[in-house]
């Protein structure tokens, strides 16, 4: 009974300010480490289980393509404008966005279109140099490009070569032959052309959720 | 709801109560170590051992003798890994080197400093991110790369502290995990996760340990560079013979973010779902699945995880040293041991609550190195055999059946989540089974691999181990659908490869599996081997995310081990849902790899 109370204890925790508070924020407040479920009996459950059991209750609505959330979302699809000029499996390049650390935001560099809880995500004016902006339609959520760029098949001959050619190395792993290649805010657009213009396998990399501790 | 949020706080000092209550409470058992005898009372009372390991008296993960481990309750006598009768034949995992890629380690911990390898971590968050120095945590917070580590590398018999699975094996501390504590900046955008990521596979390193993953409400593209660079590790390293790669599974048996819940499969994250890796799932101090360790086909053994060290034992590790950094300083409940105000702990430099098939993954890690250290000559697929072979089944009472882990959480709950339906199955469909047997004898569970890794056993075999596995051979091949996926059935859609003419004892199986469906995530898919065993690759209503842009799952199954590849291979899928969405089966790819006969 205990280990009952103390686990609906801890959902309530995490349910309720999200119930409360329908915040709009895509930012994940929990993390694995910071809070640790009390342990689940799974044997327990087993001892009243069988595979034929069925609930009465069913939900009557169609579900749709996206997982039932608590909080329903509004698409942020319509707020962008696609990039022409970049392809990328998985996300949507917007052409019209950029993104900021929150901290140096500030509602005259252009709309607040996402907030993540680190980054804005807003709408930028022309020759604003802020970094490129990716968008992750099944999840409905904005990710920042990183400026640097990936370049597949680089022997060490080329590599060299486009050091001398005044590319910047970030990094390099001979036994991939990847390069890795600096670009700054502003620049990214303009090296990935000229870097593609040469015939090399360039590519964006999407600063995407990184792995967490387990 | 709102009573049940006022609760957690009313709870919260009847737990400090307790824990207080507790001590002198701790039941005497004896644990022999090391050739030296400890008794659990005697720690709780503060006697001081010389020569030895005084918090490993408390460490089920290498001896269980029913600790309590500080927490409230005590595990069950023998339920571990045998990790201290390795250690008594002499195994300690001499001189094997372990890279531990985390959130960096604090490398002037008394217990953990004399096992560095100097020169060689890397701290990925710099300023030159290449250009390595050391790997002390970004944040007095980031405490998991130093749990992590205590666990697999501490120091033994060293007179303080606790002792790790390998406690002669050498540390390399990668600095490549960051707990969000701090704010974004610039800086961010000019970084490179890949770089790192690709990175952190590569070095002359014996055991690479990965104890973290991506949070499994959604499928993870593979990533091919990813799977190279592990190509390139199992191929090149240790002189060809291999470097081991091992991951923790996840802890998304039941999870959530923001604003809704999920059931996650270690086969979502595609960077698990590689056949050069070895995936760890976690078991609790009563020697079943701990509570949270993510279940999936690619899981090989399972081991010690723990529970949350409060009611449950979690594992005891090291922590960053002092009482304002590491689990003290994210310390929430201000429990006794980790913050300092118990006496076996007066320096905070330990922590009792290190759990998470984080903890899970460097067990086996240490135990590899032990294999290593009495076998140097083995393949990386060698011990891989090994572990396997030589794995507990645990866990073996009826009924075999599980089910959907919803019902854990009680249909009041799932109606208040607005996922009423989801624990509920098509009449007669059976969700996984926690045990089944392959054609070749080896038990598998999606919940435990091949089992509880047992290091006494994995040593004495390698010691006696004489031929390598022969060279590793391959096969692919693809066929394609359409086949209607019937929304809500027991009838499946089905597509069937057959191999022939390949012979090839199965190491490793890979499928991808494309579907044209509106409902992705209420889709099951089970892999059925020319000998009619199943292996429940992807289970079903797992309410995740699926942005693919052609809808294909990705997975891996150990289940097959040693049988053979030869026959008709059938991918079947199943719409576990009542929600009238329906789809297609449009293309089933098979790879399949082993070695001759």
């Amino acid at each position: 009974v205990k280990k009952h109370y103390i686990f609906f204890s801890l959902l309530g925790l995490a349910v309720i300010p999200i119930l409360l508070f329908k915040s709009t924020s895509e930012e994940e407040k929990v993390t694995h480490s910071k809070w640790q479920r009390p342990p689940l009996d799974r044997q327990n459950i087993l001892l009243d289980y069988s595979p034929n059991k069925s609930n009465k209750k069913r939900m009557s609505e169609k579900k749709t393509r996206k997982p039932a959330a608590l909080a329903p979302q509004k698409s942020f699809a319509s707020k962008f404008e696609p990039h022409p000029d970049f392809k990328l499996k998985g996300y949507t390049i917007a052409k019209d966005l950029g993104v900021m650390p929150k901290k140096r935001y500030n509602s005259g560099l252009g709309e607040l279109i996402f907030d993540d809880g680190k980054n804005i995500f807003y709408r930028r004016r022309e020759k604003d140099p802020s970094t490129l902006v990716a968008f992750s339609a099944g999840r409905n959520k904005f990710f920042p490009l990183s400026t640097i760029l990936n370049l597949k098949g680089i022997d060490q001959e080329e590599r060299q070569q486009l050091k001398n050619q005044g590319f910047e190395e970030y990094h390099y792993i001979p036994a991939l032959k990847i390069m890795f290649i600096k670009t700054a805010q502003g620049e990214l657009e303009k090296t990935y052309h000229e870097l593609g213009s040469k015939g090399l396998q360039v590519q964006l990399e999407v600063l995407d959720e990184r792995p967490r501790p387990h | 709801v709102k009573t049940k949020f006022l609760a957690f706080f009313l709870i919260i000092p009847l737990l400090s109560q307790s824990c207080v209550k507790d001590e002198g409470k701790i039941p005497v058992s004896a644990n022999t170590a090391g050739g030296a005898t400890f008794d659990d009372n005697d720690v709780a009372t503060g006697t001081i051992y010389t020569g030895s390991d005084p918090l490993t008296a408390q460490a089920w993960h290498i001896k269980n003798t029913g600790q309590k481990a500080y927490s409230q309750t005590a595990g069950l006598s023998g339920q571990d890994s045998k990790i201290n009768d390795a250690h008594e034949l002499g195994y300690t995992g001499k001189n094997i080197r372990i890279a531990v890629s985390d959130s960096g380690v604090d490398l002037a911990h008394p217990d953990l400093s004399g096992n560095q390898l100097v020169g060689e971590h890397r701290n990925y968050f710099s300023d030159n991110p290449f250009d390595w120095i050391d790997a002390f945590p970004v944040h007095q917070g980031d405490a998991h790369g130093t749990a992590v580590t205590g666990i697999v590398s501490a120091r033994g018999w060293n007179g303080i502290g606790t002792r790790g699975v390998a406690p002669d094996s050498k540390f390399a501390a990668f600095s490549f995990l960051l707990e969000d504590f701090q704010d974004s900046n610039d800086a961010f955008f000019a970084t490179s996760y890949k770089a790192r990521n690709l990175d952190q596979t590569q070095g002359d390193f014996d055991i690479f340990n990965y104890s973290y993953g991506r949070r499994q409400y959604k499928f993870w593209e593979i990533d091919g560079d990813e799977m190279d660079a592990l190509e390139s590790g199992v191929t090149l390293g240790r002189s060809g013979k291999g470097s081991l790669y091992v991951q923790s599974s996840g802890n998304s048996y039941i999870d959530f973010i923001s604003s809704y819940f999920f059931f996650g499969n270690s086969n979502m994250d595609s960077s698990l779902s590689s056949p050069h890796k070895i995936v760890v799932g976690a078991l609790n101090a009563n020697g079943v699945v701990a509570s949270y360790s993510t279940p999936g086909s690619n899981i090989w053994v399972s081991a010690a995880g723990g529970e949350d060290g409060i009611i449950e034992p979690a594992i005891i590790t090291t922590d960053i040293t002092g009482c304002d950094a590491g689990y003290s300083f994210t310390e929430i409940l201000n429990l006794l041991f980790d913050f300092g105000s118990h006496h076996d702990n007066g320096g905070c430099n330990y922590t009792n609550r290190m759990n998470g098939t984080s903890s899970a993954a460097p067990v086996v890690s240490g135990v590899i190195a032990m294999i290593l250290e009495a076998k140097p000559t083995l393949t990386w697929r060698d011990i891989k055999h090994i572990l396997a072979v030589t794995a507990d089944q645990v866990d073996t009472t009826a009924p075999n059946n599980l089910p959907h882990p919803g019902l854990f959480l009680g249909q009041d709950l799932l109606d208040d989540l607005l996922i009423s339906d989801i624990a509920t199955m098509p009449i007669g469909y059976v969700y996984d089974v926690k045990w089944m047997t392959n054609s070749a004898g080896f038990k598998f569970s999606n919940w435990y691999g091949f089992g509880r890794v047992n290091a006494l056993q994995a040593v004495l075999m390698a010691t006696t181990y004489n031929s390598n596995l022969s060279p590793q051979l391959s096969f692919e091949d693809v066929e394609y659908g359409p086949v209607n996926i019937i929304d809500f059935s027991t009838d499946f859609a089905e597509i069937p490869i057959t191999v022939s003419d390949q012979n090839m004892i199965i190491e490793t199986v890979e499928v991808q599996v494309a579907v044209n469906h509106t409902s992705p995530q209420d889709l099951a898919l089970h892999l059925v081997s020319p000998s009619g065993r199943v292996s429940r690759v992807i289970l079903g209503n797992n309410n995740a995310y699926f942005d693919s842009s052609d809808n294909h799952f990705s997975a891996l199954t150990n289940a097959f081990y040693g049988e053979s590849s030869d026959g008709v291979w059938r991918i079947r899928v199943y719409d576990l849902r009542q929600n009238g969405e329906e789809g297609t089966l449009e293309r089933f790819v098979l790879k399949i790899r082993g070695r001759a006969p």
